[in-house]
């Protein structure tokens, strides 16, 4: 065939770029483990010295981003749920609130940058406050609003229209209908998806950065107006400097972070699925 | 679903609560999503009180303090746009490949397996990629590109790439699965073989889709400041040279921040200006993307 020739790809030409990304994150791991062992064997134990207590700066920031999920989660559950399921159930068709769905899914996609500088500005310059947990988990719940926003769209939509007429034709109200059928079946698919977009936001360092690269502390907060500490930024701090001692510890920080990213998704999945199971 | 508690009303009321809740949390949405906007155009119009647009625009060197102050527009635009070219040339082709291997040729069991590991590689966080650049590409750059700089945009670029590659990946393989199996089917029952009909027949019937896709990538790197600022160093030069340390608009704004809003520093609401360059240039990508990759007919919502 004359086309075939043209072309003179073959399948497995194809197979090998496919497998580009699996061989990079095999790179990656790769790396990261070489960091950490070579540490490990040249400078001794300098891993395990970053993993006790008293150099509490990694202990912190593990810490301080757990803190920060929670009351992140505090802030932009209620609030991205509610907006949700107006925009979604009960918003009228006309007036301001279908540009209200429009600008939400724009500020999906912007950077995260922005809401650190808006973040800053307004809790800094205007509050005059200091940078401490509780700013910084409003800026963060300003990340992660449009997209719990988004992810609770996503479950009513995905509420089966058969049932929301039975429920109708059962006579109830619109309202009721919301509240006693569509919400108890979306509510697990809002709850883990807010979540998983919360834990998502967690990876930021962007607008953490902005608002306390130069006020980071290294101890564990203890209340909402101590200043925050979080995993990348430590991962930031010390991955900016060339040393090999900073360099295994921040790869160090990037091999928990990820852990704790990964592991807290795998258990909100597995939580769901669970809870799903006893319907 | 067990028993639905709808007989006759178990909590009166509850409904019109909820209701009320929702839509208080919807004003607060909308009050937060509009002073955001406003805080920005607010201050990039106090930015502009003070210095005339041509400046802003067409400034080429750093030069805040001076008598004539000059910004530097124009070399964090190409900061900006060497990020864009370069993760675009990773990213783009390796991603279509991808999209169009696991759509079109590769057995179920295996597309299976390739989705996990898209999911894990689109959740590694930036600081994470920033530091695979900085510290493990750079230097295996340096060992093969001589006159490299410590901080490039080259390796910022790269990884970049690698980044949006899972969301390339994704979206167009999505693009792809929107096209209806007779196509394939019409091809195949010519005698081509499946991949002739993916690159002549399936590719061109997705590709405005496939356009959107990339754009909708490409906007993540315009917005990313941490692997940039990380890789691509904090200096700002006007060379424009990717070998070179350089900052784009992004990684600007997240440097010049702190000194800014806390007024420690010299840039003048320079930020404010930039973050809403950031803010206009991504929207702009987004709103094509989503435009592009919606089915036809549908592209206005």
């Amino acid at each position: 065939m004359k086309i075939r020739h043209r072309i003179g790809l073959h399948p497995l030409l194809l197979a090998v770029v496919a497998f580009l990304p699996v061989a990079l994150l095999v790179v990656f791991m790769g790396w990261l483990i070489h960091l950490l062992s070579f540490q490990f064997s040249e400078v001794d134990g300098t891993v395990w010295n970053a993993l006790e207590w008293e150099n509490s700066s990694l202990w912190a920031g593990i810490f301080g981003t757990i803190q920060l999920v929670f009351f992140t989660l505090a802030v932009s559950l209620p609030i991205g749920m509610g907006a949700g399921l107006y925009l979604e159930e009960l918003r009228p068709a006309d007036g301001w609130s279908p540009h209200l769905e429009r600008i939400i899914a724009g500020l999906a996609g912007l950077p995260s940058v922005l809401y650190g500088l808006v973040g800053l500005m307004v809790f800094v310059r205007w509050l005059g406050n200091h940078v401490t947990l509780l700013t910084a988990a409003c800026t963060l719940s300003l990340v992660a609003l449009p997209m719990v926003v988004l992810t609770t769209q996503d479950a009513l939509r995905n509420v089966d229209r058969s049932i929301r007429e039975s429920a109708r034709a059962l006579g109830t109200t619109p309202h009721q209908e919301i509240r006693y059928v569509v919400l108890p079946l979306a509510l697990p698919y809002m709850i883990s998806g807010g979540v998983l977009s919360v834990i998502r936001v967690m990876g930021e360092a962007a607008p953490l950065l902005l608002l306390g690269a130069w006020a980071y502390h290294s101890f564990i907060p203890t209340s909402l107006s101590d200043a925050m500490a979080a995993l990348p930024l430590h991962i930031y701090s010390k991955g900016i400097r060339s040393d090999a001692a900073s360099q295994s510890e921040a790869a160090l920080a990037v091999v928990l972070l990820l852990l704790l990213l990964f592991l807290s998704q795998a258990g909100v999945i597995a939580l769901r699925r669970r809870i799903l199971r006893g319907r | 679903m067990k028993n639905l508690p709808l007989s006759a009303g178990k909590k009166p009321g509850s409904e019109y609560l909820l209701a009320l809740f929702a839509q208080t949390c919807a004003w607060v949405v909308f009050g937060v999503s509009l002073g955001f906007v406003a805080l920005i155009a607010v201050e990039t119009l106090a930015l502009l009180e003070r210095i005339p647009v041509r400046q802003v625009v067409g400034g080429l060197k750093w030069v805040p303090l001076s008598t004539q102050p000059d910004f530097a527009f124009l070399p964090l635009l190409w900061g900006s746009l060497w990020s864009l070219i370069i993760a675009g040339l990773v990213a783009l082709p390796s991603g279509l490949a991808l999209a169009t291997y696991l759509s079109e040729l590769a057995s179920p069991t295996l597309r299976t397996w390739t989705r996990p590991v898209l999911d894990v590689l689109s959740g590694i966080p930036a600081v994470a990629y920033g530091l695979f650049a900085f510290s493990f590409l750079t230097p295996l750059l340096q060992s093969a590109i001589p006159g490299l700089g410590t901080f490039n945009m080259l390796s910022a670029g790269l990884v970049l790439g690698v980044m949006i590659l899972p969301t390339m990946t994704s979206l167009s393989e999505d693009a792809l699965r929107q096209i209806p199996d007779s196509v394939r089917e019409a091809g195949r029952a010519l005698g081509a073989p499946p991949l002739t009909v993916a690159v002549y027949l399936v590719l061109p019937a997705a590709g405005r889709s496939l356009v959107g896709a990339a754009f909708l990538a490409l906007s993540r790197v315009l917005g990313e400041s941490l692997i940039v600022a990380m890789a691509a160093g904090t200096l700002l030069t006007d060379t424009g040279n990717p070998l070179e340390a350089m900052q784009s608009l992004s990684s600007f704004v997240l440097l010049s921040g702190v000194n800014e809003v806390t007024g420690r520093g010299d840039s003048n609401h320079l930020v404010f200006g930039m973050a809403l360059c950031v803010f206009v240039l991504t929207l702009v990508l987004h709103q094509f993307g989503k435009r592009f990759s919606a089915p036809e007919g549908e592209g206005k919502s």
